[in-house]
């Protein structure tokens, strides 16, 4: 079955390049605007980690005239599915659409046939299933990064506040920010006491049995809450829970909402900020709460919420934002790989000459973090409360 | 396998380790470009980062007989950039890709591996341009290769032709590993400011030669003020006859930037619906705000002569930018094998009845195989460059199969109209051989000869070592 999907997505390309270079302000479509497309050949530099490069090594795979060495494989899971080659696909068509060519489809499945076929999983990926499926977490750390819960909210809220593997055990400041935010307005929010891994870095490295396994317990406790709404700093942990649970036949009966979205909508958050010097901010989009999940405006009128503050982008923004390097088992896999897209991308925000940089993705933060400072947009936020 | 390591193990000494490979899962992304041929894996891929290593390599794999094909973005769809025999060294000259915009002396300097979008944005910022601006594959082509194959750009055709056009000057490295400039930049102590200078035209030698002759590694543009406005029309006719002259006149008029007829089936497969039997054009003109409005009388003084019908051309249609006008009708995905080349304005008319006789006889294939026929006649300065293609949307080996026969066929009957293909890759290389004018290609062999003495340079293309063997 994954074959079959499989050859049909690697047939369509017709290796027109797009996903190697777009130069500037004019893309074939209104509103790209980049140089280059894929983070990964920035820095690899050889055609092959274009999509179009690992679809004809997908190709010859497919074909049997080559086989899964280490170099292949290697290839399949340097990449951090951050979606800018599939944004700039020329087989997205008209209407603007989703690509026909969905990249981010095959780099899945060649990960899955690898993991399925025990074709040689990189090692330090192979761990994170073990890890998950001991600890909950893809750390494998026993206890958080400092005393939990972050929120003080009451059981029975009707709001809950998922924290992801990476607030929970690296980035606990965002909890922090979110429980402190949460209090000046007077929310509601709970924590779930055994909240597991929402099962994303599984998925995004081909392991789907285990990621389904850990998946399915999570929802069972989710859904066993009894909570309306469930929200979340994590952009990965946000589209795991609502855009692939579904897809894998777990029904979530609440709301999901990114952090984001949660605040932006609060009208008394404008009345809590105050700020008189005048500073200059720049946003980096998350890959999954951008381009995946189309959030572009909202983190920008939150941030221009405050008082004296004027948003710059960087020359890549929105749809054409550039990788943090973090994503789809990278940070995990190639951390050098990683830190180095991310070294790019830092420099690039720290270019706007903007005062602070900001991001809305726990992932993002901890891997640019690592660069430069970077601070999350509640924690951002926090700053200028009154 | 003696020779690779040798040659690998040698030649990372000029690029570095990690600017070189003989991994052929790294290799297999080097292993076709656009076309519909079948991949071919190259031996070695190397990634040279100025022209020096590129003569420094050439001198190597001269030495050693060691095939070597220049690559850059392997966007063509005629089968060119890769290694059309398999083995030897592809060489990806990506990294060389600076621009140097000389404002005062009207040109621009661009390295080989350079994006043709590269440039063109690099211009833009100063309200320049080329002219000309580059190909639909754009964003991965790049100069060297774009020039290399004669590349066509359909936006601004109408009125500064081919980017070729504005070529001043290349600095080409010889398969000996040689480095030569050409036209006023051949005289070391001048400037790439002039091609017709310091005795023959050497560029054009190898414009076009598809890397068998030499690797381009920079070239000079004459540069200009871009056009400020732009006006768009899409008047469609009684007549394909109608058509062509209100096209030939408004060529004429030389101010229009892009203007391409299409016969009827093309506005039906868009789901266009008009009436007109003799299908249309989308016009394009180029103007400044002091002359604009002048222009548009003009333009529509002409078009008035010949039809008062026009179309509701979706507005997406124009919305895709100056690499790629009117990608709605045209690629937007799929594969496909497609037959351009140069024809007289005379034979407009008769190009497009024989390419709708040709769909019409063939229905039952490109039925069977969800083909979508295009056809079109960019008009191109004094003459007309025509498309003839069959998409297959539903990529299977069946239906691209079935793209390739049909393309195959129409090539035959429309070299026999006197079409001129701009590319030729491994696709029409036999043609080269069989359908071009003996004395051209003994002339094209015996420069070969000369300048490639051990025919490393990109072999297989034009087919001209088989016809040597025979």
């Amino acid at each position: 079955m994954i074959e079959e999907k499989l050859k049909k997505q690697l047939d369509i390309c017709m290796g027109c390049g797009y996903c190697r270079d777009a130069y500037g302000d004019e893309g074939w479509l209104e509103g790209l605007k980049t140089k280059h497309i894929c983070p990964v050949r920035e820095v690899l530099g050889f055609d092959t980690y274009t999509a179009k490069g690992r679809i004809l090594l997908g190709r010859a795979l497919y074909e049997g005239l080559m086989s899964y060495t280490p170099t292949a494989i290697d290839i399949f899971y340097q990449c951090t599915l951050c979606g800018n080659c599939e944004a700039h696909c020329i087989s997205r068509g008209l209407p603007y659409v989703d690509p026909d060519v969905k990249v981010r489809e095959i780099i899945k499945s060649f990960r899955e046939i690898i993991d399925k076929g025990f074709l040689g999983v990189p090692e330090k990926i192979k761990n994170l299933p073990i890890r998950v499926s001991e600890y909950g977490n893809v750390f494998g750390d026993e206890a958080p990064i400092s005393s939990t819960p972050y929120l003080k909210g009451n059981s029975d809220s009707e709001t809950v506040y998922f924290s992801g593997c990476m607030v929970k055990f690296r980035e606990g400041q965002i909890a922090e920010a979110v429980d402190k935010l949460a209090n000046k307005l007077s929310l509601n929010i709970g924590v779930i006491d055994n909240e597991l891994c929402c099962g994303s870095v599984l998925l995004r490295t081909g392991q789907v049995d285990r990621a389904e396994a850990i998946m399915s317990k999570n929802a069972e406790i989710l859904n066993n809450l009894g909570i309306k709404t469930l929200i979340t700093s994590c952009p990965g942990c946000f589209n795991t829970l609502k855009n692939e649970y579904p897809k894998h036949g777990l029904q979530l009966n609440f709301d999901i909402q990114h952090i984001i979205e949660y605040f932006s909508t609060n009208s008394q958050i404008k009345d809590l900020l105050s700020n008189s010097e005048s500073k200059k901010v720049t946003y980096h989009d998350p890959c999954e709460l951008g381009r995946l999940n189309n959030i572009y405006d909202p983190p920008r009128q939150l941030l221009q919420s405050i008082p004296n503050i004027q948003l710059i982008e960087p020359f890549r923004t929105r749809i054409n934002s550039w990788c943090c390097g973090a994503g789809a088992g990278v940070q995990a896999g190639y951390p050098d790989l990683c830190k180095q897209i991310a070294t790019d991308r830092f420099n690039e925000l720290q270019s706007t000459k903007a005062d602070f940089i900001v991001t809305a993705c726990p992932n993002c933060q901890h891997s640019l973090g690592k660069v430069g400072k970077i601070f999350d947009i509640i924690e951002f936020l926090n700053k200028f409360l009154i | 396998m003696t020779q690779t390591m040798d040659a690998y193990n040698s030649l990372k000494e000029i690029v570095g380790n990690e600017n070189i490979s003989i991994d052929p899962a790294i290799l297999w992304g080097y292993s076709i470009d656009s076309s519909i041929q079948e991949p071919k894996l190259p031996d070695m891929v190397i990634r040279p980062n100025s022209v020096q290593e590129v003569s420094n390599i050439l001198k190597y794999a001269n030495n050693e007989k060691i095939p070597v094909i220049p690559s850059g973005g392997r966007s063509s769809i005629s089968g060119a950039g890769y290694s059309l025999k398999g083995g030897g060294i592809i060489l990806d000259l990506t990294r060389i890709n600076n621009v140097f915009i000389y404002e005062d002396e009207a040109n621009v300097e661009v390295e080989g591996g350079c994006t043709f979008s590269k440039l063109a944005y690099k211009l833009k910022q100063k309200n320049l341009t080329i002219g000309s601006p580059g190909p639909f594959s754009a964003f991965s082509a790049t100069i060297g290769g774009g020039l290399s194959v004669n590349t066509y750009a359909m936006y601004g055709a109408n009125i500064y032709g081919v980017p070729a056009e504005s070529l001043l000057s290349i600095e080409v490295v010889l398969p000996t590993g040689q480095i030569i400039n050409t036209g006023s930049a051949a005289n070391p102590k001048g400037k790439p400011i002039f091609r017709y200078c310091n005795g023959p035209d050497l560029a054009g030698l190898f414009l076009g030669s598809h890397g068998t002759l030499g690797i381009i590694t920079k070239a000079t543009f004459r540069i200009r003020k871009r056009h400020q406005e732009e006006l768009y029309y899409d008047p469609v006719f009684d007549t394909v006859e109608k058509c062509t002259q209100c096209a030939i006149e408004l060529t004429n008029t030389r101010f229009i930037g892009t203007l391409i007829q299409f016969p009827p089936i093309i506005y039906k497969q868009s789901g266009l619906d008009i009436r007109a039997k003799g299908g249309g054009m989308l016009v394009e003109v180029f103007g400044d705000p002091e002359n604009i409005e002048h222009r548009k009388n003009i333009v529509e003084s002409i078009i008035s002569k010949f039809t008062d019908m026009t179309v509701d051309t979706p507005a997406p249609l124009f919305n895709a930018r100056e690499f790629s006008i009117y990608r709605h009708m045209c690629c937007v995905n799929g594969r496909w094998a497609e037959f351009c080349g140069f024809l007289p304005f005379e034979k407009v008319s008769e190009y497009i009845k024989i390419a709708e006789d040709f769909i019409e006889k063939n229905k039952d294939l490109i039925n069977r195989a969800s083909l979508f026929p295009q056809i079109g006649a960019i008009y191109t300065l004094n003459c007309v460059n025509t498309y003839t293609l069959f998409m297959a949307y539903d990529v299977t080996p069946e239906n691209i199969e079935a793209s390739s026969s049909l393309n195959k066929d129409i090539a035959d009957i429309l070299f026999n109209l006197g079409v001129s293909p701009y590319w030729i890759g491994k696709q029409y290389s036999n043609a080269f051989n069989t359908r071009l004018s003996p004395n051209y290609v003994n002339l094209y062999q015996m420069i070969k000869d000369l300048l490639d003495p051990n025919a490393i340079l990109n072999p297989g293309m034009f087919e001209l070592e088989e016809e040597k063997k025979q």
